[in-house]
C-alpha cells in the first residue's frame, strides 16, 4: 500500500540550524533548539510516540558519503 | 513497512524514515534518517551518541571521506535501530564533523539485513526484514 505523501516545507521553513521535534503525524513543529539535548529537554513531557526528531539546516542539500 | 518520501525545504522529496535508537536500557524518540544507498556506512550526529549513553572517548575513531574528498573523523559503534517495528543491529559512525541536514542510514549492516525497495516513482520506500535469514 502506498504511503501518504508528507510535505515538511512549511513547518520547517526558517527553522535551524539545529534540531527540531515534529509531531508524529508531521503536521506541526513541536519544539526546536540548537542541539539534540535542548530539544529533548523541551519535549520531556510530551507523550511517548507523539513526536519525531530531526536535524535541520537552513538549506537542505544533497549528501553522498563514503568511507574506507 | 512502507514509508512516504518526505518533501523538505529547498529539496525534492527524499526517502526519510523514522528510526528509534536503542542502547542498553536507553531509547530515544524516533529520529528522521535518510536511507542512502550511496553511503557505505550510517552517519549520525555525535549528540545522538551522547544521548544514547555511549561513551564517546571509548569508541574507535575512524576516518571518512565525503564526495569532494574532504576527510572527517567519527566514532564507530554498533547501534540498535528500530525501523517500522523491526530491530536491526548496524555499525554506525557518530561525528560532529558533518555539515549535513540528515542522519544517514547507509549500506553496511542495514542493507544486509533488510529488503529495501526504493519506489521513487510512487514516492514510497519499503523496508522490511529479509525473510531468508534465521
Amino acid at each position: 500500500m502506498r504511503a501518504k505523501p508528507v510535505d515538511l516545507t512549511k513547518i520547517l521553513k526558517g527553522v535551524g540550524p539545529g534540531w527540531a521535534a515534529i509531531s508524529s503525524d508531521y503536521k506541526k513543529l513541536v519544539a526546536k533548539g540548537k542541539d539534540l539535548k535542548t530539544v529533548r529537554l523541551k519535549i520531556k513531557d510530551v507523550p511517548a510516540g507523539s513526536v519525531v526528531l530531526m536535524p535541520v539546516v537552513k538549506n537542505f542539500r544533497n549528501v553522498v558519503l563514503m568511507v574506507e | 513497512m512502507n514509508f512516504p518520501y518526505i518533501k523538505l525545504p529547498g529539496l525534492t522529496r527524499r526517502p526519510v524514515v523514522p528510526v528509534v535508537f536503542t542502547h542498553k536500557q536507553t531509547a530515544i524518540e524516533p529520529v528522521m534518517c535518510v536511507v542512502d544507498s550511496g553511503a557505505d556506512m550510517s552517519y549520525f550526529d555525535l549528540d545522538l551518541a551522547s544521548e544514547l549513553g555511549l561513551t564517546v572517548k571509548e569508541l574507535k575513531r575512524i576516518d571518512s571521506w565525503d564526495i569532494t574528498g574532504h576527510i572527517f573523523w567519527g566514532c564507530l559503534s554498533d547501534v540498535n535501530v528500530v525501523i517500522g517495528g523491526h530491530e536491526f543491529k548496524i555499525p554506525a559512525i557518530f561525528s560532529d564533523q558533518i555539515t549535513r541536514p540528515f542522519c544517514v542510514l547507509g549500506q553496511e549492516g542495514l542493507f544486509d539485513q533488510a529488503r529495501i525497495t526504493f519506489e521513487r516513482y510512487k514516492w514510497n520506500i519499503d523496508i522490511r526484514p529479509r525473510t531468508d535469514l534465521n
